[in-house]
């Protein structure tokens, strides 16, 4: 792998990443306006199908080698220890990089998520002082389920974010044993028993 | 001056343009408070404020950025004698102090071009208000504020953070050799 090659696949990861980040900003945003049965289940559905895109964009991530040559062309290939020194600084580089850009944009997601968190307790208990009242229980259990899953998008926002800025590092690690060329099979000649 | 400069002055000068063009929506939202203004003389002067910070943002990102690149980028890489970089090592805290200054320039911008949001939010917590409406009030001020120490940290070049990164990377360079050459003596 060329070092131009290890700048565009941590480039193209980086965006990725950033991709991530806009969309669970999104669904953050349309969640602190969504209350009600008629917004749960719409909510829910939007929710699965855009983990089917994030999951899509990660998937993209992970296997952006051939993307990368295309951009970057093809060059002289760095030796192994070079090529992990490259793609441990620029991954790490692009992913800090991703996750300030994406905290300096959502600083108010981020607080509402920081808010939101600290007040999980004393909203979880009226939750279920409302669920165990008679009547209405399949209305307060969607609405249960919706501020469940909105919290947890403000928290897996929040930690993706914090992940990033710590910058990625079981990603990057994964990524350097799945980028690095195998080191070539050297067979030793057999001595003959003349020597 | 070594490739670093280089790319720092290209950094800034990007940035410069990014910023530039992103204050114009900031811009355009302070002179709509004039129109909200309707006679009223505090709304007036909040807004003249606004403006008058947006221009001063526009003035120094053009003056420090543009006019003064060479200068800040002397500060972020060092002497303009050193030698090139041989290795992607030598590069990392320049890259890392760059990433941070350039974020922090972006923290910064957010926070002027939020100013007209706050000053709006301070403009009609003056008047008699709901409870409610005026703890919105009060947040939004305060999300605009909340930027504020992080740009500034990130402006100084984030010390701490910075070495903090560089130190992990060497760890996970060295970490992963390690692991490879085990892994290579296991194949031999």
């Amino acid at each position: 792998m060329t070092k131009m090659q290890i700048i565009a696949k941590a480039v193209l990861a980086g965006l990725g990443f950033y991709c991530v980040g806009i969309i669970l900003r999104s669904v953050h945003r349309q969640f602190l306006h969504a209350y009600g049965i008629a917004h749960a289940l719409a909510i829910i559905a939007l929710v699965l199908a855009i983990c089917a895109v994030i999951l899509l964009v990660l998937w993209r991530i992970s296997r952006n080698g051939q993307l990368a040559r295309k951009l970057a062309g093809e060059g002289p290939a760095l030796d192994r220890k070079t090529q992990r020194t490259w793609l441990a600084a620029s991954f790490r580089l692009s992913c800090v990089f991703a996750g300030l850009f994406l905290l300096a944009g959502s600083i108010t997601e981020v607080v509402d998520a920081v808010v939101k968190v600290a007040q999980f307790l004393p909203a979880a208990s009226q939750w279920f002082n409302n669920l165990v009242s008679p009547g209405q229980f399949l209305e307060m259990l969607l609405v249960l389920i919706l501020s469940v899953v909105k919290y947890l998008v403000g928290l897996g926002f929040l930690a993706f974010i914090v992940y990033l800025m710590l910058g990625a590092p079981s990603f990057i690690r994964w990524q350097i044993k799945r980028s690095v060329s195998p080191p070539p099979f050297s067979i030793q000649p057999e001595r003959s028993n003349n020597e | 001056m070594n490739k670093m400069h280089i790319v720092v002055r290209i950094v800034f000068a990007a940035l410069a343009i990014y910023l530039m063009i992103g204050l114009i929506p900031g811009a355009i939202g302070s002179v709509a408070l004039f129109f909200q203004a309707s006679g009223n003389f505090s709304i007036i002067w909040w807004a003249l404020a606004s403006v008058f910070v947006i221009l001063l943002f526009a003035a120094a990102v053009y003056y420090v950025l543009i006019h003064k690149r060479d200068v800040l980028a002397k500060r972020i890489v060092g002497d303009g004698e050193i030698a090139e970089p041989q290795t992607p090592v030598q590069w990392l805290p320049v890259a890392f102090r760059l990433i941070c200054v350039v974020a922090g320039m972006v923290f910064l911008y957010r926070f002027v071009t939020r100013i007209h949001i706050s000053l709006q939010a301070l403009v009609y917590l003056t008047k008699a208000e709901q409870p409610l409406r005026a703890n919105w009030r009060w947040r939004q001020i305060w999300e605009s504020v909340i930027v504020l120490p992080f740009a500034v940290y990130l402006l100084c070049g984030a010390p701490h953070f910075v070495r903090w990164h560089v130190r992990k990377t060497l760890e996970l360079c060295a970490e992963s050799g390690h692991n490879e050459g085990s892994a290579g003596e296991e194949l031999a």
